[in-house]
């Protein structure tokens, strides 16, 4: 059988046309009510394979959708955080079910449907429009370094760029990309840029600039740890050098945009201990689930500082100070519920609304004294408090047993009555930041021990740095 | 399951076909490994999968007619959790030869349509789910060239395009080297 050239050329230009013709085919498409087989959490906090309902998923194929836009190994170009577009690989079951192909169309797509969730928790909570957050920007597999090299496990709230960057899991547990409640405690940072940081102004973009070249959340080196709360007239305290009030006010503000977040996290996530899934370290000093710390004062929280010099071990440091607002807050859910229980959603909601709401005048606090004196460690309390519909007599116990005995008028909301025997006029005194640190500063420096803060009822007062990866 | 009991059932109709084929065509079979240029993750950015091919058919003449099966795995993941594909591509091929350079070095241009589906199996910690795609229709366009020998033996090496709508990037470049026997 021979063949003309003209014939073989039909042939190819036939088969071009089927070519053509199949390649016209669409890619799958993210209806509303589709459904994805992910890794996702139960109510009971773990994880596990599941088939979970995305509405907005737009564009699966571009991992893109209404609430997030993700990026891949992101970089920092002319027009902020720039990077390939993902290609989002699917599989359709037999049921219909779109299952992710490859694991970054796992991730993408985990990422995006918790994106979906912390999107409606905002309207729940009241953050209307939110335009200062979605869609979400997302670098997956960002490779973001330090002086000590590439950063891994963790996850980062870049506040310059409004962006959210998860760089590579390399431990042996849950990958941070997967884990929900870390997604909520990051997303939580971009509420705590828009309410608090952003209305700072230079005073927070000065250290917000460091972060951002620096990488954020570095582990502290082990002289850090071992140098981090001496004794009195220890060897570190001749190293030791004055706090200005700058760093301080920078120290609380952060430690309490972590705390909150790790509040956040769990009204998200339901687990308390979200943060060890992946990180086995920093999990368990960060578990909500363990005892409330009474807070600790200004004076502990100075003597802290004054020993560690190192930014990286205050970063450290910020998220223990953080840990106990957030185990404080859990405690306060389960003093507004009626029935008691830190599982009451509408309580959860009530204290989530009241944190919402209390952020404005946090911010206020700030901004009139960032520079010019040290802000009480208490100084969300009344706001938080205040914020709330109703103050039961369980979370006025439970502020009590939170601020030790530095109760005072500007702490305490008008919900709750002073205890008995404790003078209004002298707790009005004790809650003047300036007079306690100008006593200090002229020589009162009789502070307890960091390491056994003596005047707390509850537990002992300690600021340990974080030994592990942060978030 | 039933998709792999199917393809395993063509896979044994055309072996014998092979066996029944009549004198105007040589049987012939195939086996080697390929290349096969994939995105993942970022659009821009080419991964390399390397299929085991298997073929069978007939050789005439002018062209050959043969059923390729390939498939390829990939696996990737971050701590205990994991995501492994695999690949299962079937195509019937029709490879025209075009005048010998020489009398063994023989061009060929070949087209051909076909199936494929995916499997893809999730794991975290010890769960585990397999899950199988959707069937999905192919087509390839190939070219290449075919050394033979005079004992039934060839060596063939070609580029294609193969299109699908469920492939990244579509058409997919790719290349086969097989080691192939003709009875």
């Amino acid at each position: 059988m021979k063949h003309s050239l003209g014939s073989v050329l039909k042939r190819c230009l036939l088969v071009a046309s089927l070519i053509v013709a199949a390649s016209c085919s669409p890619g799958p498409k993210g209806k509303a009510g589709q459904q994805y087989q992910i890794i996702w959490p139960t109510a009971d906090g773990h994880y596990e394979i599941q088939k979970v309902q995305i509405d907005t998923f737009g564009d699966p194929s571009r991992l893109k959708g209404e609430f997030a836009s993700l990026l891949v190994e992101p970089r920092i170009g002319a027009a902020g955080l720039e990077g390939e577009r993902p290609v989002g690989r699917f599989i359709r079951s037999s049921g219909g079910v779109l299952v992710p192909a490859d694991f970054i169309t796992h991730q993408g797509t985990v990422v995006y449907a918790h994106m979906e969730r912390l999107h409606r928790l905002d309207r729940e909570v009241g953050i209307e429009g939110g335009s200062f957050v979605w869609p979400a920007k997302i670098g997956l597999r960002a490779n973001v370094a330090d002086a000590q090299g590439p950063l891994q496990n963790n996850a980062i709230y870049d506040g310059l760029l409004n962006a959210l960057l998860l760089v590579p899991y390399t431990d042996t547990g849950l990958p941070i990309t997967l884990n929900g409640g870390v997604l909520a405690h990051e997303h939580f940072h971009s509420i705590f840029q828009h309410y608090v940081l952003s209305s700072l102004g230079t005073q927070w973009h000065g250290l917000d600039a460091a972060i951002h070249v620096c990488g954020i959340d570095e582990t502290p080196s082990p002289e850090i740890q071992i140098t981090r709360i001496g004794g009195s007239g220890s060897r570190d305290d001749k190293l030791a050098r004055e706090v200005t009030e700058l760093e301080y006010n920078r120290f609380l503000i952060r430690g309490l945009n972590e705390g909150f977040a790790d509040f956040w996290g769990w009204i998200y996530s339901g687990d308390p201990k979200f943060i060890q899934r992946s990180l086995m370290a920093a999990g368990q000093v960060r578990d909500l689930s363990q005892d409330m710390d009474a807070l600790p004062s200004r004076e502990t929280i100075r003597s802290s500082l004054r020993r560690l010099t190192q930014p990286r071990a205050r970063s450290s440091l910020s998220y223990t100070f953080g840990s106990h607002y957030a185990r404080f807050m859990r405690r306060l859910v389960e003093a507004q519920s009626a029935s008691h229980s830190v599982h009451d959603r509408a309580a959860q909601l009530e204290v989530a609304r009241a944190l919402k709401d209390a952020l404005p005048v946090i911010a206020h606090s700030f901004k009139t004294g960032f520079g010019s004196e040290f802000i009480a460690p208490e100084v969300a309390l009344k706001p938080l408090l205040s914020a709330l519909q109703k103050v039961t007599p369980d979370s006025c116990a439970l502020l009590e047993s939170f601020v030790s005995s530095r109760v005072s008028s500007s702490i305490r909301p008008a919900d709750c009555p002073l205890p008995a025997g404790v003078p209004a006029e002298a707790s009005a005194v004790e809650a003047s930041g300036a007079e306690a640190i100008g006593a200090e500063a002229a020589g009162g420096d009789e502070e307890p021990s960091a390491d056994t803060f003596s005047s707390a009822p509850v537990t002992p007062v300690t600021l340990t740095p974080v030994e592990d990866g942060e978030l | 399951m039933i998709r792999r009991l199917l393809f395993l059932f063509i896979t044994f109709v055309s072996v014998a076909l092979l066996l029944a084929a009549d004198a105007f065509a040589q049987p012939m079979v195939a086996v080697g490994g390929g290349l096969v240029l994939e995105q993942e993750g970022r659009s821009k950015k080419l991964e390399t999968r390397v299929p085991l091919v298997l073929r069978g058919g007939w050789s005439f003449s002018e062209f050959d007619g043969f059923v390729e099966y390939q498939t390829f795995g990939t696996t990737d993941g971050e701590g205990y959790v994991s995501v492994h594909r695999r690949h299962h591509g079937w195509l019937g091929f029709a490879r025209l030869k075009l005048p010998p350079v020489n009398e063994k070095l023989i061009p060929f241009l070949g087209a051909g349509a076909g199936l494929h589906f995916e499997s893809v199996r999730t794991k975290i910690a010890a769960q585990s789910v397999e899950t199988d795609g959707s069937l999905r229709a192919s087509a390839a366009i190939a070219t290449g060239v075919m050394l033979t020998n005079a004992r039934g033996f060839d060596v063939s090496l070609d580029l294609r395009l193969v299109t699908s709508d469920g492939f990244q990037p579509n058409p997919t470049f790719g290349a086969t080297l097989a080691l192939g026997a003709r009875f």
